[in-house]
């Protein structure tokens, strides 16, 4: 729908989705200052110098290592993140408005698989290993209520392409409409995100898991390139279930921009408040109250839009 | 070179804090100034770029650490720290050789380098900063690489195994020195080309009879939120422990008592129950950091802390009962903890039952000092309790994956410090 973004929308898109995951990563680093009881003052600058301290550092080789794979991988994340918001409209409009946005999306949001995998065994350690197996276990986990979660929105509009979904919440936001979707969706977010509850893949009792061999500017590709995910998950939160820009006073991409801050700040959030979930336990709870509650909501969507 | 002195001078920098045997007075100075400074303390020596060693250590422990220190990237620093050093003076002065770390840009690099140069061109913009610091007891850390002839095992947080190794640039070393029982001399040996010049894995039967490969992974004593000293030798197929050996790394000064019953508690003046509460809250914060709650954790070393300076006050009654509220309602954590790593009723009391039984004791510790509760101390001989946790924990690890593996190795804490001086037994299983 609608004219094409123009160039310098593209240019801005990743800018903000900077931004914002910037404002994401200080806010982590102001709720770990809060807990710690150290000066909150310093913790908003904590992410640029910790992007100081990762520039200046050596970056390192390790013997058998597949290297190509490593640092591709770690390069992933962030080109995953910002492919997958090449289909949010802001202010009526998308980078790339496709009929298939939402399985666009979604299979860029899997490249994060790939990505993990790679890290993790390129890195030749036993930490990078199993801190991949790991994350694809929790893949098998989150994959499908996510999967379904998405279609139960599509589901709602009759359509795949983002803008009109958002569009289709005129009167009401699917996050009302369906509540265990948006649920879901919220969840999912932070585990494709390896975030919070669901970082067992990059934890600290793996000494860092994937991550753990990581140095320098490959550490700061990576941990950026999660919180863009994250932004990225939160961003696609706001046309699927929470009406994409529409609000009131303010123009359609203000509306977008403060609803993605708001569903990232809540993200972090949830992220600190939360001990890590072991995956074993998370597969357990994905397949066996997840993905019936999900298939259970889409089959109460569709009757109401066979309905109403 | 002006951008990187630029970005240096605005660096914070990264501690990874070592905790040797008798180090534990040194280690909660260490945490509490790097808490007031914001330094937020690294998970692993990759992540750091600074080593921070907390108490007297050994030749053992002092091998572990220069496999540590080689592992770290640049620019990095030493601070090594024992019980009558100014920690705030010492960090100052290790932050400040971290921050000018370029003007040594121009210095020999050192010896392991010169020998084997970097094969990553790009590793030379870090510039040489392995200046150590306060290091006049330890050699340059770099000096000894070339000794460390015959190891397939690693020392600390970043593994090292037999097909795996996780090292530094450092690692061209490692080719010349063969690695234990296996014939990985030769870049290209054995007629198959071995990843990096290392041997692959063995292999051994798992527990449905498949032949897969065995990794000899071993924990600590260099690593994050763990109990000092303690080496956990392990067999790992894939995360699944096979088996499980441990053994005490150093050996506490005869004459530092166990930091958590020495008399006055460094000069403070603090009662029973507040000071069994604030090792309750120093174990507890490690726990919450392994089950991946950091948060919960940092507010555990704060409120430990608070009370080691300040004793049990008001606000600190009112902080303390808030958290212990979050941490016991925690469904989350009971459902990570529930039904891991169970002891028999037979063991000392401080073991007893799972993983979320001994968490939540250690709570009800801290919550009768909270209290105020009058009620004496159960007498808990800590050296006791620490010998039958060792001698417990291969059988309690055995087929239990990595995170359980922290979970129950976090919750059970043995105070090494607290062993009885003609040294500890240890298990095997």
């Amino acid at each position: 729908m609608g004219d094409p973004m123009p160039l310098w929308g593209m240019l801005l898109l990743p800018i903000g989705l900077l931004l914002l995951g910037y404002g994401g990563a200080a806010w982590s680093a102001i709720l770990t200052a809060r807990a710690a009881g150290s000066p909150v003052s310093l913790a908003a600058a904590t992410p640029a110098r910790e992007t100081a301290r990762l520039l200046v550092e050596q970056r390192r080789t390790i013997p058998g290592a597949d290297t190509l794979l490593w640092r591709l991988g770690g390069a992933t994340v962030p080109v995953a993140a910002v492919l997958a918001v090449l289909v949010l409209p802001v202010a009526d409009r998308a980078a790339a408005d496709l009929s298939i946005g939402v399985v666009w999306f979604n299979a860029m949001e899997v490249l994060i698989w790939v990505a993990v995998w790679t890290v993790g065994w390129g890195a030749n350690s036993a930490w990078g290993l199993v801190g991949a197996y790991r994350f694809l276990i929790q893949g098998l986990a989150y994959a499908l209520p996510h999967m379904f979660a998405l279609t139960t929105a599509a589901l709602g509009a009759g359509s795949l392409r983002v803008s009109d979904i958002a569009q289709a919440q005129e009167n009401l936001w699917f996050a009302a409409l369906m509540p265990v979707a948006f649920g879901v969706y919220l969840l999912s977010a932070m585990a494709m995100a390896y975030w919070g509850p669901f970082d067992p893949a990059v934890a600290r009792d793996l000494a860092g898991g994937a991550a753990a061999e990581l140095t320098g500017v490959d550490r700061l590709v990576f941990r950026s390139g999660r919180y863009l995910m994250l932004t990225a998950a939160a961003a696609m939160a706001v046309p699927l279930f929470l009406g994409g820009g529409a609000g009131p006073l303010l123009p359609g991409w203000a509306w977008t921009v403060l609803k993605t801050a708001a569903v990232l700040a809540l993200l972090v959030w949830l992220g600190h408040r939360l001990p890590t979930v072991r995956v074993d336990r998370f597969t357990e709870i994905g397949w066996v109250v997840l993905i019936p509650a999900t298939l259970l909501q889409a089959l109460v969507v569709a009757i109401v839009v066979l309905v109403v | 070179m002006d951008v990187t002195a630029w970005l240096l001078r605005r660096i914070r920098p990264r501690p990874f804090v070592v905790t040797a045997l008798g180090g534990t007075g040194v280690r909660l100075a260490v945490e509490d100034e790097l808490r007031r400074r914001a330094w937020q303390p690294a998970p692993t020596p990759v992540a750091a770029d600074m080593l921070v060693v907390c108490g007297p250590y050994d030749t053992e422990l002092a091998q572990a650490l220069d496999r540590v220190w080689e592992q770290m990237p640049r620019p990095r620093v030493r601070v090594l720290l024992d019980a009558q050093d100014d920690v705030a003076r010492s960090l100052n002065e290790g932050g400040a050789a971290l921050a000018s770390s370029t003007e040594g840009s121009s210095q020999a690099p050192p010896l392991a380098d010169s020998a084997h140069p970097a094969p990553d061109p790009s590793s030379s913009h870090g510039g040489d900063s392995g200046r150590s610091h306060e290091d006049s007891g330890a050699a340059d850390a770099s000096a000894h690489s070339e000794e460390h002839g015959t190891h397939d095992r690693s020392e600390g947080a970043s593994s090292e195994t037999a097909d795996d190794e996780g090292g530094g640039d450092q690692h061209a070393d490692h080719e010349h020195g063969g690695h234990g029982d296996h014939s990985g001399h030769d870049m290209h040996g054995g007629g198959m080309e071995m990843p990096g010049g290392l041997p692959m894995a063995e292999r051994a039967a798992d527990r449905d009879g498949l032949t897969l490969d065995r990794l000899h992974v071993e924990l600590g004593p260099v690593l994050a939120d763990w109990p000092a000293g303690l080496r956990l030798s392990l067999a790992l197929q894939g995360d699944v422990v096979q088996d499980a050996a441990v053994s005490v790394v150093g050996a506490a000064p005869t004459d530092t008592a166990r930091f958590w019953t020495a008399p006055g508690l460094g000069g403070r003046e603090l009662g029973g129950p507040s000071v069994e509460a604030a090792a309750a809250l120093d174990s507890l914060q490690r726990l919450l950091a392994v089950a991946g709650w950091p948060d919960a954790g940092a507010t555990g070393r704060r409120l430990r802390d608070d009370l080691l300076r300040h004793g049990a006050r008001e606000a600190w009654r009112a902080r303390c009962r808030r958290w212990i509220r979050r941490v016991r309602r925690s469904r989350l954590l009971r459902w990570s903890t529930d039904g891991l790593g169970f002891v028999a009723p037979d063991a000392p009391e401080v073991l007893r039952g799972d993983v979320t039984a001994r968490w939540k004791r250690r709570l009800d510790t801290i919550e009768a000092a909270v209290a105020q509760e009058s009620a004496a101390p159960r007498p808990t001989d800590a050296g006791a309790a620490a010998q039958s946790a060792l001698d417990l924990l291969p059988s309690l690890l055995n087929g239990q994956e990595l995170a359980a593996v922290r979970l129950i190795v976090a919750s059970l804490d043995p105070d090494l410090e607290a062993l009885p001086a003609d040294g500890a037994e240890v298990g095997h299983g």
